[in-house]
């Protein structure tokens, strides 16, 4: 048990390991000075003549520490990143790259959250449904129609969404994490403004969620519907409810519910997209954002994070793995 | 498990959720004079035993501002899809460029003066005038009395020379600091409302960054604040305990998040009290948020969500102004060239130290295989103005006229000739290979032109033009936004970019073209809008000259310097000028009126720049 313990810790600590060094490496792999590149992007853009931009970039390269040698520079950054220090914003600066994650990270989580929930609830019920002989044809008809909304990338959903309720009925809002004139506070309206702006981007991540998760929840069903203890509990004249329920979805559940926590481990990253398409203020659109203007400090920041959550989810599935499943026994060779 | 159970499962799970996200809005109320009644505020007025007819505003039961009240906007489109530095209000260490990254030049700082640069009028706001001595070493400015900040402390000498005095301390790594270290010697007050500011090196221009607002955003901080504070550098004058940012214009910080800035008017305003401004602005609240983008802005012009902010593309305003026909631009919608221009020109910057662009009859042929009113129809589908020299349209309403129009007139840049595209390039000592390609010494004209990502409309259209004239041209759009280092390195042939020289008078555009602005092969330039690595000696002279004068449109000896400039420019042609940048700003008067515009030209409409402020004054509510 322990050697089991201590080899998916291991692969943790690689996994985390690899991807950040990987993070570190591959931006200044990319030719060309990110600092002037930033400077000249802010000095084209507010119109400044006559700049030192020389100048500019020797003070935010000594300020940052990319003027030392690479070794050293990635010596700090572990130095930093064990800290949960990513520095500064390259664009932003003096804000942290921690501060702008704080920012965005309970926007992610609770949109994401809520969607990954539903779709699962919703997909995993269909799917077990669509694989039982006796559910009604309608239900049994749904298969090629979730077939295409899975097929669909959740971003196309986005814009049909944002054309159909946002721009022709009016009925919702098209983008943002709260209307413009809503005041934030902790109180009922707050809470109502916010839930009709993750509406939209929610249910375009639960339209594709669905059919994925459906589609897989049948695929098992099926397999577990052929099962020799499905034909005793048949046999022995069962209620077809409890044969369903009880041994029939209950067995189906666990890839599913292997694959809920693997989703919840990438929460903070499946959703960049849909994030930005509707300028969710979440870490989607911080990282999207950041990769547009080249803010490197805060792609680092928001890879970092977006791996270790990953890493995380895969490390406690993996060790929940026996738990859950009383069939699953791991044992040293 | 029970089916209520589940149930109750799923309902704490997605309360939790939402609360999470309501918690991630990060917001932080400014808890001092919001939730106090009008009464409160009232009371400072009272112990300054002020008569009481001045804040008959103060006890006006007012309640929560209603959408008509309130002045939506969001910021300028270059801060991104959140607003950059929402908790740093320090004008000099603030990520977005002083307060333009926040929105707190709206109407929170105000300015010295402000200049309208559509007619070159100067509005005196905090300063009341200033001066200069006969060679320009002593500059004295002439403070407004009776103003106030937030605090209620009293705005004055001490403010202007503490920001001085600390921007010259601590350049280059503050904003405009290494301007002012550069000029100035030493500050010092005659009183409490008379500033001497002694320069190193006589400057007759030094006065720009405090007198004109533009994108300089020069802001006086308070001393009686500042003073105490350890290091200015990392002071980010956000204290919502303290009533932090103190500022000293019409509105005050309520509140502040990545997705929202909610400034709420002060009714104890100075310049009401003084009788400067003879009532307080129209919205009782302005509210900041991020541009995101132009689709999403449109939705939200669409849907009446905002009133003012980012620009749209012209397509896009097209659309937006069809289902909202409030939105009003800075010329009327009916009309094919509807943006304001923005100071800056496109241009194709070549690289006069290659081999090809180093001939200037190549530069010149190239000039002249450049069709702009095409190029104008095709990027920009006719909304924006064909250019030949790099003067922007607020220094072309104001200066070129009678014979500095005459000089630029005589040379006809402006119109495409195949012929003259011969005779140049014959001249260079080329000639058509049978594929009609242009060759010299067995090497074809052959040249790169990058194209940064949001010039992407000019470049197929430039490559085009020059293919068909007998180029050998690639487009290489920039897909990895490395146009910077290009630019400062020299390691480009052409590059499509924007030319932003001054806006209110030739000498900063013409001095662009000026050799201390190039650098040796292989070694970086200073600024990279300057990337045409060009020096002429005769230019440098003109420059200058310039440099040594005062700036003024009615003094023939300046005119003449800048007319030979120009002309240099004009016969050299180190860069093609393409036409002005102009940017769709449209005000929604839904809610409010009153927005600049080409009829009302009272200010630049760009809400980045630091004379917004005026606008500020000038809405007026429409319903």
């Amino acid at each position: 048990m322990l050697s089991y313990l201590g080899k998916r810790v291991f692969q943790f600590l690689l996994i985390i390991f690899i991807a950040n060094s990987l993070t570190f490496l591959l931006p200044r792999m990319i030719p060309g000075d990110p600092i002037l590149e930033a400077m000249q992007i802010k000095a084209a853009a507010a119109g400044r003549q006559n700049v030192d931009i020389q100048a500019w970039v020797a003070t935010y390269n000594e300020k940052f520490g990319l003027n030392e040698p690479l070794w050293k520079q990635y010596l700090i950054y572990w130095r930093d990143l064990i800290r949960f220090d990513f520095g500064y914003s390259l664009l932003d600066y003096p804000a942290t790259v921690v501060s702008k994650l704080k920012g965005a990270i309970p926007w992610t989580l609770g949109f994401m959250s809520v969607a990954i929930f539903f779709a699962f609830i919703v997909g995993t019920t269909l799917g077990a449904l669509l694989a039982w002989p006796r559910s009604p044809r309608l239900v049994q008809g749904m298969v090629p129609f979730l077939m295409v909304i899975s097929a669909i990338p959740f971003y196309l959903f986005s814009l049909a969404m944002i054309w159909i309720f946002g721009v022709e009925l009016r009925l919702l809002p098209t983008g943002g994490g709260h209307s413009p004139i809503q005041m934030l506070a902790w109180n009922w309206a707050t809470f109502v403004d916010i839930a009709r702006h993750a509406i939209l981007p929610a249910l375009s991540l639960v339209l594709f969620g669905i059919g994925a998760w459906a589609l897989s929840m049948r695929a098992t069903m099926v397999s577990v519907l052929g099962e020799d203890y499905i034909t005793f509990a048949q046999a022995k004249g069962l209620p077809e409810r409890q044969i369903f329920l009880r041994y029939g979805v209950r067995n189906a559940l666990l890839p599913q519910a292997t694959g809920l926590a693997i989703s919840f481990g990438l929460i903070l990253s499946s959703g960049i997209l849909v994030e930005a398409f509707f300028n969710y203020p979440g870490i989607g659109s911080l990282m999207f954002n950041a990769i547009n203007q080249k803010d490197y400090f805060v792609i680092n920041g928001t890879v970092s994070i977006m791996v270790i959550c990953a890493a995380t989810a895969l490390l406690i599935v993996d060790l929940i793995y026996p738990l859950i499943d009383p069939r699953i026994r791991y044992r040293n060779k | 498990m029970k089916r209520s159970t589940i149930l109750k499962i799923l309902s704490v799970f997605f309360i939790l959720s939402l609360l999470m996200t309501a918690c991630g809005a990060e917001e932080t109320p400014v808890p001092t004079e919001e939730a106090a009644p009008a009464e409160e505020q009232a009371a400072p007025a009272e112990e300054e035993a002020a008569p009481a007819e001045e804040k008959p505003a103060a006890v006006e039961p007012m309640g929560e501002p209603t959408r008509a009240e309130t002045f939506v906007l969001t910021l300028w489109s270059d801060t991104g899809g959140s607003i950059p530095a929402f908790d740093n209000w320090s004008p000099v260490m603030n990520a977005g460029g002083a307060l333009r990254g926040n929105g707190g030049n709206i109407g929170m700082s105000e300015g010295l003066f402000y200049r309208n640069l559509n007619n070159g009028e100067e509005t005196p706001w905090l300063g009341e005038s200033y001066g200069h001595n006969a060679d320009f070493t002593q500059w004295t400015i002439k403070l407004r009395e009776g103003v106030e900040w937030s605090d209620g402390e009293a705005f004055n000498c001490a403010d202007l020379k503490f920001t001085l005095d600390m921007l010259v301390a601590n350049a280059p790594d503050m904003q405009q600091s290494s301007y002012f270290k550069e000029w100035i010697k030493d500050v010092s007050c005659t009183d409490d409302f008379n500033v001497v500011i002694n320069l190193n090196l006589p400057y007759s221009r030094f006065m720009y960054p405090l007198v004109i607002g533009w994108e300089y955003h020069f802001a006086v901080v308070p001393e009686h604040i500042w003073k105490d504070q350890a290091d200015p550098k990392t002071f980010t004058y956000y204290d919502p305990e303290k009533g932090w940012p103190v500022w000293t214009g019409p509105y005050k910080l309520v509140s502040t998040s990545a997705t929202q800035v909610v400034l709420d008017r002060r009714d104890d305003w100075w310049a009401v009290k003084t009788g400067f401004v003879s009532e307080l602005p129209a919205p009782r609240r302005i509210i900041t948020i991020p541009f995101a983008s132009d689709d999403l802005a449109a939705q939200k012009y669409i849907t009446n969500e905002i009133d003012y902010g980012g620009p749209l593309l012209i397509g896009t305003f097209q659309a937006a102004n069809a289902q909202n026909p409030k939105l009003l631009p800075w010329y009327p919608p009916d009309q094919k060239v509807l943006g304001a221009p923005d100071g800056c020109l496109y241009d194709l910057i070549m690289n006069n130290q290659k081999p090809l662009f180093a001939d200037k009859n190549v530069r010149l042929a190239l000039n002249y295989a450049t069709d702009r009113q095409q190029l104008v129809d095709l990027a920009y589908l006719g909304s924006t103005v064909a250019k030949v020299v790099p003067f922007s349209e607020y220094i072309y309403s104001t200066w070129v006229t009678g014979d500095l129009k005459a000089a630029i007139d005589s040379y006809d840049r402006m119109t495409p000739s195949p012929d003259k595209v011969t005779e140049y390039m014959t001249t260079a000592g080329y000639v058509k290979n049978e594929a009609g390609i242009w060759v010299k010494d067995g090497a074809t004209a052959k040249f790169t032109i990058i194209t940064p990502s949001w010039l992407r409309p000019i470049g197929p259209v430039l490559t085009e033009q020059y293919t068909q004239a007998g180029f050998e041209v690639t487009e290489d759009p920039d897909a990895t936004n490395t146009f910077g280092n290009a630019l400062s390195s020299g390691e480009f042939d052409a590059m499509v970019f924007v030319f932003c020289g001054s806006n209110f008078e030739p000498y900063d555009t013409l001095s662009m073209f000026h050799s201390k602005m190039s650098a040796p092969e292989g070694t970086a330039v200073t600024n990279g809008m300057a990337g045409w690595r060009y020096g002429n000696p005769d230019m440098d002279a003109a420059i200058d000259a310039m440099q040594a004068m005062f700036p003024d449109v009615n003094d023939p000896a300046y005119i003449e310097q800048v007319i030979a400039a120009t002309k240099i420019y004009l016969e050299e042609m180190p860069a093609i000028v393409l036409a002005d940048e102009l940017h769709v700003i449209p005000g929604n008067n839904t809610y409010w009126t009153g927005f600049p515009n080409a009829d009302d030209p009272y200010v630049a409409p760009f809400p980045c720049w630091r004379d917004i402020f005026l606008m500020t004054l000038k809405l007026k509510t429409a319903q």
